[in-house]
């Protein structure tokens, strides 16, 4: 299955939710999107960084702006979103840990730490989880 | 016929065909988001009828849960005759022929009592799944088995002409039990783990029932005469040959109920 099928379904995702209809985010949401299938095409150390940035921008404002289509306070990072959507009983709080460990910690330290570079395993199971944490959010919202 | 359907799609609509859904081994032919609206379009083939071969009502169920309550289901069959079957079965929201139009702006999903049901059971469906793909198996018997009110309704929804026809899957304590699969090659693991997927789905869900079977066993798990079960599953890790999404496998044998075991020897024989 190519990965481009995976990165289209996270765009319809977008693109069909009502919430997100009317956010003026929208276009830089996709636009971000796009971006995930170029660097995607980059076999590298710094594609698989470029791919990971990129897809966590496109969760994090994609949350975010589903948080404030909601009325909800707008969140100041993932770990806040994650923490709305827990509270307001979207996810569950095991659900919500498991995102923390499996996404927040090892994209803050790629995104943060010097000469930390993500290898392919480490860079694939991190995007599932970021396609798998923005799905299950915008398929109970 | 897939690229007839997209050739005729609103130009500005943002679609894609097959798509690798997280949780989804046969999602919906195509899907499609346009200003806020997702649809799921379902092809039916010539011969092919739904509730059968590949559009069995398990599909079309999970489908349901793995996919935003507003999204509408609509259905396009080859021939006016087929098209007429499957509006009957109340399964889809829409239900046209493969010469109309596709997507005219005006899709709403249906108050059917098949998405109904659907909506009051997503919410214990959802609960599963995050429970057995967070906790290993043994971990969760220790954890919730105790909770668990009266049968499953698998125990209550199978009998003998219902029994899994594979080779993989067995039953036990009123579960399912998914074996190893290892040795097989991606394209055989997935059938397993596919063909599993939709067994569970069929008995948890009374699906020989259709639509009634449905309803009843909402009635049990709503008057907490039942609960739904927790399989079990030694789905590989790694399949051979699967460039992207590894544990994708996994999750989508868990979002079917299927608790990935911790350890692996012992949890399999211990579940027979």
């Amino acid at each position: 299955m190519p990965y481009s099928k995976r990165v289209q379904l996270l765009r319809v995702m977008i693109d069909g939710h009502h919430l997100l209809s009317g956010s003026k985010k929208l276009s830089a949401i996709a636009g971000e999107t796009n971006k995930i299938t170029r660097a995607g095409r980059m076999s590298t150390d710094s594609g698989w960084l470029l791919t990971v940035l990129h897809t966590t921008r496109t969760l994090d404002t994609t949350l975010a702006e589903v948080c404030v289509a909601k009325r909800w306070p707008r969140p100041k990072g993932l770990g806040d979103s994650l923490h709305a959507l827990e509270a307001h009983a979207v996810i569950p709080p095991h659900v919500r840990q498991g995102f923390i460990n499996s996404i927040v910690k090892p994209r803050n330290r790629y995104m943060h730490e010097a000469n930390a570079m993500p290898q392919k395993r480490e860079a694939e199971a991190l995007l599932s989880e970021m396609h798998t944490c923005l799905t299950q959010v915008l398929s109970s919202t | 016929m897939v690229r007839a359907v997209v050739r005729r799609l609103p130009p500005r609509a943002t679609t894609v065909v097959y798509p690798d859904h997280p949780y989804l081994l046969q999602p919906p032919e195509i899907l499609v988001g346009h200003r806020g609206a997702m649809t799921a379009i379902f092809l039916l083939g010539d011969g092919e009828r739904l509730g059968t071969g590949r559009h069995v009502l398990a599909r079309y169920l999970l489908c349901r849960f793995a996919l935003p309550a507003h999204a509408v289901f609509l259905v396009i069959a080859t021939r006016p005759d087929l098209a007429e079957a499957a509006a009957d079965a109340e399964v889809a929201d829409k239900v046209v022929s493969a010469r109309a139009r596709p997507l005219t702006g005006s899709e709403e999903r249906l108050d059917s009592r098949w998405n109904v049901v659907i909506d009051e059971l997503r919410g214990v469906h959802l609960a599963r799944f995050a429970e057995a793909w967070a906790t290993p198996v043994r971990l969760r018997d220790e954890m919730v088995q105790r909770d668990r009110p009266g049968w499953s309704t698998l125990a209550m929804n199978i009998d003998d002409h219902h029994w899994p026809r594979s080779r993989h899957l067995d039953v036990s304590a009123g579960r399912l039990v998914l074996g190893r699969l290892e040795d097989r090659s991606a394209a055989q693991q997935w059938a397993a783990v596919s063909s599993a997927s939709l067994a569970a789905a069929r008995l948890d869900y009374g699906l020989e029932l259709g639509v009634n079977g449905l309803h009843r066993t909402a009635g049990l798990l709503r008057g907490r005469d039942a609960h739904l079960a927790n399989h079990v599953g030694l789905v590989p890790l790694r399949p051979p040959g699967r460039a992207f999404d590894p544990e994708k496998f996994m999750r989508a044998a868990a979002f079917a109920g299927f608790s990935p075991a911790l350890r692996p020897e012992t949890a399999f024989d211990n579940a027979l």
